[in-house]
């Protein structure tokens, strides 16, 4: 992509995204957000990324491993769940109250990690599969155009 | 508003019928994109009351539920949505990994070739 | 509690761990597999002991399953169920003692006494369950273990023949067996087999079709006539196979729940003349096959057949004489029948064949074996001092003063006399056949007497039997009076005494004819022999039970194509064709079921613009996306019903949908323009009006009757889901404002935790064909 101003703007929207879909996470248990959204919101700002810098190539820049991370989401997920089982039944969400310096009364809902995890579910399953069909390329070329 | 939504939801439904009924790979992944959209529809439609408020609890003390619109069919196709992507995804992997062997995406040419 | 666990479940856990071990350390094999018996033996024997301190009535153990479903899994422990789990228990650790000499180095060791021990468990299963569904299942799982044990030699076809007639026999009798459960359950409200045999007058209650159905399940597992055609070909098993499922196991489990239902259905009318003439066919049409047998297995086989329409035919009569012979001739023919199995697969080790023609006074070369067999066919026959004697006593006895149906009293002592005689008769054969007479041909090997080890299973059960014989005592206190009490029903203490001099009486006399004429018919067997091969040799164009069920799989496996091939063309867009017009159709029929009364449709009002506008927007696209021709402008128009469809989200107060819609919308678009930058252009196949005219047809069909229903569903707000709840707990106790993400990450987190690893499962599938089998496919291909 050739112009300047859109190269110029990009980083700064990439920030701009990944905070907005930060606050969504936080925020997704009085307004709307939540894991899933905020982890497209994550997911789609990283894709326009590349696709402004450069669509052929922009993708090697984000070709971090997606497998794992998103397994890691998932494991988190599930430990969340296991966690519950402390509490009574797998999956049983409870809160936490915690008075911390400088900011005050923090509530903690066990339901925030299990989202974090659908969160980085999201994110990599979305970015490992844009990355794939990027990355197959030089294999799907060989077919006749 | 009735009318009109379940209109559009038949139209959907014809548009992707349609498609998916069609000889190309593409065109059924297509298809089945829009049959896609129209059952979410479908679903969030049915949660829906006239003058209810979004599901996002407005007082903190003893709301009225019958205020607001069904949140259940919301929270489920939120998950539909994204799971939706994913089976569209996947779907056109094997369209392509079915062209890259037949060299051709019309199905009845691959039952063909197959023999 | 817990040695009930241990006897029915350990054989399963062991099952499961002996292939993994089994084929790496080939001769610790047998003794893992022994485990189970002796480990089920001794949790019998710590379960008798529970019992007679209990005070030998009927012990429920029961554990909790699918507890919203009313199903538990719930352990019998009677007199009953108790000596039929030592049987079982016992015979299996004779059987893995005699496999171990008889099995050859090479074979697949783990798969072998897997499925034995597993057939085990199920056994044990069959005979502990109380709930009518686990009695079942315990059933079927048998069916399945010996499908798998009769054709473990699965390179032979006999053996494959073999095995799916038998699964097929028994499953489906299974099945007609559960078909009667059902509608004795439904009759009686009661699926428990404990308290169904303490409710009075169940048999009242039962249709005839349910007892039937029941009775269905026995006779096939019990290989009665005409049933009984699954048995021979399951010879094709090997030979400690056939000894432990045609011994005590397999085909008793027909007669286990005969048992079992005596006191349940005994008093059912149809009871006397439908398990007696069972009982009496079978004996007598086994006995006539077995002396035109000349495999000795065959010959066992059917006098399998004939014995166990012996068993039937003593629970057929009833009464408390019938039932303790029953009781006792279970042991005894498990015992010998076992013992002769056993005898002759070392005859076949020995010399190579079974076929009686090839065996030349083998008396001669394995005067040990010679002996064992000759006590175990005494046995049956009813000689005394052998356990047989007093069974075959008890019977005679029986037939005179028949509990049964009295019509036909006078008949009962002459049919069960030739029963007798012909059992007599086919039992000398076995003997006369190898070891007495010459040969017609010669055996592959010479023969002599094996090893003691091999001769030790054997030998432990003909001493059993001449045991029983001599000192009845020794089971009937312990095993056959609580057995015999339970299955009369578990009133009262039985008070009997077995012994092998009653004095001279009718049944001695009975006896003496028998023993005498079955000589005499021996003597000229040439005779009998001529009258049978000429009655066959009638009947070969006649129909029969072998050609029945030939027939009926001909015509299930090669009549059904034209059918097959109708309905499963390949073609994917008829089934998709198919698979739309039925739905519209039910949708049709959901909307004239409503009633096209007043006031079920929807007013035309209550538009908003913004509402309006969005709705007619979505569908030009969609629209749009079917018509254009090229993949750019379909893609385009597919993202704008998609980003049309996002605002339609706002206007239904949906939020967090709208955000979501958005960004998949994105998402999506840049996938299909990667994905079509590969696929070529759509190039529109011209296609007859005709077909466009039917596919269009079908898809506005389908779009009408869901606008239809649509339009009915969202006009009836009677339906109330449970989101008051969600709503009035949401922040006290998930501490959620948003509801929509409460129910995803809390109330519902188990479908959520579903539905990301549906994700997960996408992504990897991608990941693997794409970058996996693509790149295989491309060094295959060697660019």
């Amino acid at each position: 992509m050739r112009s300047l101003i859109l190269r110029t703007i990009a980083p700064i929207v990439l920030h701009l995204t990944l905070i907005f879909s930060l606050f969504l996470l936080l925020y997704g248990h009085n307004q709307p957000g939540g894991g899933f959204i905020a982890g497209l919101m994550t997911a789609v700002g990283i894709v326009l990324q590349w696709v402004t810098f450069d669509a052929d190539d922009g993708w090697h820049r984000y070709n971090w491993p997606w497998d794992r991370i998103f397994s890691y989401g998932l494991a988190l997920s599930a430990c969340v769940g296991l966690f519950g089982l402390l509490s009574g039944y797998f999956l049983k969400g409870s809160a936490y109250e915690f008075n911390l310096p400088f900011i005050g009364e923090v509530e903690v809902l066990t339901a925030f990690f299990f989202d974090v995890g659908v969160y980085a579910v999201v994110v990599a399953v979305l970015l490992s599969i844009l990355t794939t069909f990027c990355d197959r390329r030089a294999v799907i070329r060989g077919a006749p155009k | 508003m009735i009318w009109f939504l379940s209109i559009t939801i038949g139209v959907l439904v014809t548009a992707g019928a349609y498609l998916a009924m069609q000889r190309r790979l593409i065109q059924m992944v297509l298809g089945f994109s829009l049959l896609s959209h129209a059952t979410n529809l479908m679903i969030v439609a049915s949660g829906w009351v006239g003058d209810g408020f979004s599901p996002i609890l407005r007082s903190y003390k003893a709301p009225d539920p019958a205020t607001y619109v069904d949140p259940l069919p919301q929270a489920m196709v939120l998950t539909a949505i994204v799971i939706s992507f994913a089976v569209t995804a996947f779907l056109l992997v094997i369209a392509l990994m079915a062209y890259r062997s037949f060299e051709t995406d019309d199905i009845d040419e691959m039952r063909r070739l197959k023999g | 509690m817990e040695s009930i666990s241990v006897a029915v479940f350990f054989p399963f856990a062991v099952a499961v761990a002996v292939p993994y071990f089994a084929n790496r350390h080939r001769s610790i094999a047998a003794w893992m597999a022994m485990l189970a018996p002796v480990v089920s033996l001794w949790a019998l024997v710590l379960l008798y002991g529970e019992w007679s301190a209990a005070g030998r009535g009927a012990l429920l153990y029961s554990f909790s399953w699918v507890p919203s479903a009313g199903l538990d899994v719930s352990f019998l422990v009677d007199g009953l169920s108790i000596m039929w789990g030592f049987l079982v228990a016992g015979v299996a650790f004779l059987i893995v003692l005699y496999s171990n000499f008889y099995l050859h180095e090479h074979e697949d060791l783990g798969r072998y006494y897997g499925w034995l021990i597993a057939f085990m468990g199920s056994m044990m299963g069959v005979v502990f369950a109380d709930h009518l569904l686990t009695l079942f299942i315990s059933w079927e799982l048998t069916s399945v273990t010996s499908f798998f044990l009769i054709g473990f030699w699965s390179d032979r076809e006999a053996a494959l023949y073999g095995s799916q007639k038998a699964l097929l026999i028994t499953g489906g009798g299974g099945l007609a067996m559960l078909a009667g459960f059902l509608l004795l359950g439904q009759a009686t409200g009661e699926w428990h087999l404990s308290k169904l045999i303490a409710m009075s007058g169940v048999a009242g209650k039962v249709s005839l079709a349910a007892f039937v159905l029941i009775i269905l399940g026995a006779a096939t597992k019990s290989a009665q006539w005409p049933f009984h055609i699954w048995l021979p070909n399951a010879m094709e098993a090997p030979t400690p196979i056939s000894a432990f499922l045609h011994s005590a196991t397999m085909v008793k489990a027909g007669i286990y729940l005969l048992s079992r239902f005596y006191p349940i259905l005994g008093e059912h009318p149809a009871w006397g003349y439908i398990v007696i003439g069972l009982g009496m066919t079978t004996m007598i049409a086994g006995g006539l096959l077995s002396l035109r047998a000349y495999d000795l297995k065959a010959i066992l086989a059917y006098g399998t057949i004939s014995q166990l329409g012996l068993i039937v035919t003593f629970l057929g009569y009833g009464g408390q004489e019938a039932i303790i012979g029953s009781t006792l001739h279970l042991y005894n023919h498990a015992a010998a029948k076992a013992a002769m199995f056993m005898i002759v697969g070392i005859i076949d080790h020995e010399t190579g064949t079974r076929d009686v023609r090839l065996l030349d006074h083998l008396a001669r070369r394995m005067p040990r074996a010679h002996i064992l067999a000759v006590l175990a066919a005494i046995s049956l026959i009813g000689v005394p001092p052998m356990g047989g004697f007093l069974t075959k006593e008890m019977l005679y006895g029986v037939s005179i003063h028949p509990g049964g149906p009295g019509e036909w009293a006078a008949f009962w002592p002459w049919l069960t006399l030739a029963a007798g005689i012909i059992t007599a008769l086919y039992h000398l054969r076995f003997l006369g056949a190898p070891f007495w007479t010459p040969a017609e041909g010669t055996s592959p090997k010479p023969g002599h007497d094996p090893s003691t080890g091999f001769l030790a299973a054997p030998a432990i059960l003909v001493a059993l039997a001449i045991a029983f014989g001599v000192a009845p005592g020794l089971i009937e206190g312990t095993f056959v009076a609580p057995a015999a009490e339970a299955t009369l029903g578990g009133g009262g203490h039985l008070e009997f005494h077995l012994a092998l001099w009653h004095g001279v009486n009718q049944p001695l006399v009975m006896s003496i004819i028998t023993v005498a004429a079955a000589g005499f018919l021996y003597w000229k067997l040439d005779w009998v022999s001529g009258i049978l091969d000429a009655v066959a040799e009638m009947w070969k164009k006649g129909p029969g039970p072998n050609k029945a069920y030939d027939g009926a799989i001909f015509i299930l496996k090669e009549r059904t194509w034209p059918l097959l091939l109708s309905l499963q063309d390949g073609n994917l867009r008829r089934y998709l064709r198919w698979s739309m017009t039925v739905p519209a159709l039910l949708l049709l029929a959901a909307a004239l079921w409503l009633d096209w009364g007043e006031g079920i449709w929807p007013a035309f009002s209550g538009a908003t613009f913004i509402g309006a506008s969005v709705c007619i927007l979505i569908s030009i696209s969609a629209l749009a996306t079917a018509l254009f021709p090229g993949r750019l402008p379909a893609i385009l128009a597919l993202g704008t019903a998609g980003y049309a469809i996002a605002s339609l989200y706002v206007v239904l107060k949906a939020p967090d949908l709208a955000l979501t819609q958005i960004m998949i919308e994105s998402a999506s678009i840049i996938l299909f323009l990667l994905a079509f930058w590969f696929l070529p252009e759509i190039k529109i196949i011209p296609k007859p009006l005709s077909r466009r005219a039917r596919d269009w047809g079908i898809a506005i069909f389908l779009g009408a009757s869901s606008a239809a229903g649509m339009a009915l569903a969202m006009n009836s707000h009677n339906l109330r889901t449970i989101a008051d709840y969600f709503f009035l707990t949401s922040k006290p106790i998930a501490g959620f404002q948003n509801v929509v993400n409460a129910i995803i990450v809390d109330y519902r987190g188990y479908d959520t935790l579903g539905e990301i690893t549906v994700l997960v499962i996408s992504g990897v599938a991608i990941h693997a064909m794409l970058r996996i089998v693509g790149t295989m496919q491309d060094e295959g291909e060697g660019h």
